[in-house]
């Protein structure tokens, strides 16, 4: 029986240790989402103090040069994908920002309005975390076990690897193994430019995704996750600003009550966090592209124009207030 | 419970773990525990069904055995009472919406006004297979081939067993109940062969069933988007899925049985090998086959009747068949096109063997067994197309389908004309191809290619070597290396989606 056991154990052991190298080996995960890698590397590369931004995947086409050539100061776009939980996202990546450093969030309504991460279904929530995972193994490992569900390690860990052999796979067989060889998201550099903002346009679909949603009424929790954030910046010495989203005149019309309400926790909770308000960037529908979050080239210029009006003005209204 | 979850995982190690733990004589009350826990964890109210399944095919057998030793009118009138019951429960959930439907069609012909309403319950999980399995057991006693099982808890056990009560293998009495009572020995020889074959199982279905399925699934959903090549890819691709998915359960299912020391009727022996579509059904879902052989087909006179009227028996076997797996004019054509099929290879026996003779075929028997096993595999795909299909319209449109663009691809292929062989093989929607998101489709396609290769090689060596345990003989090294294999195979590759085995629906 002692043998039997023993071997098995071996066995587990064996299969831990390939799968444990395998994540340890440098590489690529076959999955747009392991662009969290190359954009945290991104922030580490980028010298302080600088202005980064922290959101979901409506600060995907910013136009950061422009913001650059305003604002004077390094400009890092750190959004990717609004389900992943933006407060773990600014917390893991808190340990990398120093005194000087600004960071704007721009989060998406949906998320805004008591839809918080924790909300996902367990699918969409396991394919966040994996990557989020991929930032602090140890913290996620932590959380799973304090709610109660180790197994999703094994399961985070299971998906992991096999996004990696994909990778390994797909990019072996192309005779470019050099690819699959360099971590996040492979050819990231075909996808992103060197603030992080994406290469490629949405594609224009009609009818937009998400129109004529009608939102819940924000709650506290609408405005607690932003001011731990801002907490946080300041125990680590930077500065927390918040920018409302892009939304689209129907959007907006049909929710103004809701966003209305929204304005004052807001502006009573954090008032010295807010840039802007919801109307500076609300866009005509023909602006976005195929969800109510995401805007299309041309708006995007005028989003990201604006952007860097209202920090302009904050960052002078800052400095002369530090005089 | 699905089989393959983390849940089951450890509900079966618990299930194991117990099962030797405790003494011989309350190990059936733990296995008939973990089978109401098992089915039941599923929906809590197919227990009531399993238990009124239960109560009749235990009632029935003990009145059938009352009667004696002759086959007493009175004793065919409760047998067919009790089978009328039964096949009565599974009519009313499995085809009660199908015949209001048929009837409505009919009246709608004849002008008539019927006013079908579709009932909306849901078909419980495993219910062919034990309703069958309870048949089997009445016949086995009515035929005085079994005594009626006296222990109420133990009957409750065969009808329940958790391994094989969702899709089979559908036991015979004779060969299951007995080894309730037998005392299992803990034999770590046993339990690794059982956890083998279970992994295998888990192979087959995860890494090869549910990635074919994507493929399967996007091109049956929407057939008119594809052209011919891919309409046969899919098909043949569906052969292989049902094969995985089905056989792969039944290995977990027999494998699981052997952890706790029982033999499970083995239930498909590499029924792509076969060399005609008769042996097709020797190999294929065995249990049911014989179960469909030895309860209806001899007594319909079985092959002592004169020709035509044995071909006719064979073809309301298969008929009946093919409804037994599903309520559907689809699953109806699939039974009659293989009832076809086989009477069919019965007629051209001879001109088979003449033209075997001719061709030189005969002297050269390895390469004719092969064109043999190729012809099988096709026309068991093609009447695959029949089974998967959303409708009848959709399997008659497929199966019309099959070349259309196939001439005039090879022709650009050969012409060298790749825009238009690019324009052909362009089968991206919604930025997805065949079912995949365009970066992990090659990786995909190439894990499947490997993943079937290993597989065929498995069969083959099977094939030759016959159903002895083959690893076993090997040196403790290859041992662990194949388990290693196997398992990083299922963890590192396995497609760990919803989907359930195709079976369940049965």
């Amino acid at each position: 029986m002692a043998r039997f056991f023993l071997k098995g154990a071996a066995l587990i052991l064996l299969i831990a240790l390939t799968g444990t190298a395998i994540i340890a080996f440098p590489g690529a995960y076959l999955h747009e989402l392991a662009a969290v890698i190359n954009k945290r590397d991104m922030l580490v590369s980028r010298k302080p103090p600088r202005l980064v931004f922290m959101g979901g995947s409506n600060l995907l086409p910013l136009n950061g040069p422009a913001l650059e050539r305003e604002l004077n100061m390094p400009v890092v776009n750190m959004g990717l994908y609004a389900n992943m939980p933006l407060e773990d996202f600014f917390d893991d990546m808190a340990g990398y920002l120093t005194s000087g450093d600004i960071v704007v969030i721009v989060m998406e309504y949906q998320k805004l309005f008591s839809e918080g991460s924790n909300r996902l279904d367990e699918t969409e929530r396991i394919r966040v975390e994996q990557f989020m995972s991929l930032l602090s193994p140890g913290k996620y490992a932590l959380r799973c076990i304090r709610r109660g569900t180790p197994f999703d390690i094994g399961r985070i860990w299971v998906s992991l690897i096999q996004l990696k052999l994909k990778a390994l796979i797909k990019f072996g067989t192309d005779g470019k193994l050099n690819v699959a060889l360099k971590p996040g998201v492979p050819r990231y550099d075909d996808l992103f430019d060197a603030n992080g903002d994406s290469k490629y346009s949405f594609l224009v679909l009609r009818p937009l995704k998400g129109v004529g949603v009608i939102y819940n009424s924000p709650g506290p929790e609408s405005s607690e996750r932003l001011k731990h954030m801002i907490e946080e910046g300041k125990k680590w010495g930077f500065r927390v600003l918040f920018s409302y989203p892009p939304i689209p005149e129907s959007s907006y019309n049909l929710n103004r009550q809701q966003i209305g309400e929204l304005e004052r926790i807001l502006k009573k909770d954090l008032p010295s966090a807010l840039i802007n308000a919801p109307a500076d960037h609300c866009y005509p529908d023909g602006l976005f592209a195929d969800t109510v979050n995401h805007l299309q080239a041309g708006g995007e210029k005028i989003r990201s124009r604006k952007l860097a009006e209202e920090l302009k003005s904050r960052i002078m209204a800052d400095k002369r207030g530090g005089e | 419970m699905a089989f393959i979850s983390i849940q089951f995982i450890v509900f079966f190690l618990i299930v194991a773990v117990l099962y030797y733990a405790v003494p011989h004589r309350f190990r059936w009350a733990l296995l008939l525990g973990s089978g109401m826990v098992f089915y039941g964890s599923s929906a809590p109210w197919y227990l009531l069904l399993l238990a009124a399944v239960t109560v009749i095919a235990y009632g029935g057998g003990i009145v059938l055995e009352r009667q004696g030793g002759e086959k007493l009118p009175v004793k065919k009138v409760v047998l067919a009472a009790a089978i009328i019951l039964l096949l009565g429960i599974l009519g009313g959930f499995k085809y009660l919406n199908f015949f209001n439907s048929v009837i409505s069609d009919v009246a709608a012909l004849a002008g008539l006004n019927y006013p079908s309403r579709v009932l909306n319950f849901i078909l419980p999980i495993g219910i062919s297979f034990y309703i069958f399995q309870a048949i089997a057991y009445l016949i086995e006693v009515y035929r005085g081939a079994f005594h009626a099982e006296r222990h109420f808890g133990i009957f409750a056990l065969y009808q329940s067993f958790f391994p094989q009560i969702l899709a089979g293998p559908i036991p015979r009495p004779g060969a299951l109940l007995p080894q309730f009572r037998e005392k299992h020995e803990l034999d770590f020889e046993s339990i690794t062969e059982g956890l083998t074959r279970m992994a295998w199982g888990f192979f087959k279905k995860a890494v090869i069933a549910d990635r074919a399925a994507i493929i399967v699934n996007a091109v049956f959903d929407h057939p008119h988007d594809y052209s011919g090549i891919y309409l046969i890819l899919a098909s043949v691709l569906f052969s292989i899925q049902i094969y995985c998915d089905f056989s792969g359960y039944s290995d977990i299912a027999i494998g699981a049985g052997r952890v706790l020391g029982f033999r499970l009727m083995e239930n498909f022996r590499r029924p792509y090998l076969s060399r005609s579509m008769t042996e097709f059904w020797r190999r294929w879902h065995i249990s049911l086959s014989t179960w469909f052989r030895d309860y209806l087909y001899i007594p319909l006179g079985g092959n002592r009747v004169k020709p035509a009227r044995r071909q006719f028996n064979l073809f309301v076997t298969f008929l009946l068949s093919g409804m037994w797996h599903g309520a559907g004019w689809n699953f109806i054509a699939w039974g009659a096109l293989h009832g076809f099929l086989v009477v069919a290879g019965i007629w051209t026996a001879r001109v088979r063997d003449v033209a075997a003779r001719v061709s030189g075929l005969s002297r050269l028997p390895a390469l004719h067994g092969k064109i043999k096993q190729a012809i099988t595999f096709l026309f068991a795909a093609f009447a695959w197309i029949f089974f998967r299909a959303n409708s009848l319209e959709d399997a008659l449109y497929i199966a019309g389908n099959l070349g259309s663009g196939v001439g005039s691809l090879i022709v650009n292929l050969v012409t060298g004309n790749r825009a238009a062989v690019r324009a052909a093989t362009d089968i991206s929607r919604n930025g997805l191809t065949l079912g995949f998101a365009k970066e992990s489709y090659n990786p995909e396609m190439i894990i499947l290619a490997v993943s079937l290769l290993v597989l065929w090689t498995v069969d083959a060596v099977e094939e030759h070597y016959g159903d002895a345990p083959l690893l076993r003989t090997k040196p403790a090294a290859v041992r662990l290396a194949v388990y290693y294999l196997l398992i990083c195979g299922i963890l590192f590759f396995g497609m760990f989606t919803s989907q359930q085995f195709i079976y369940f629906r049965f």
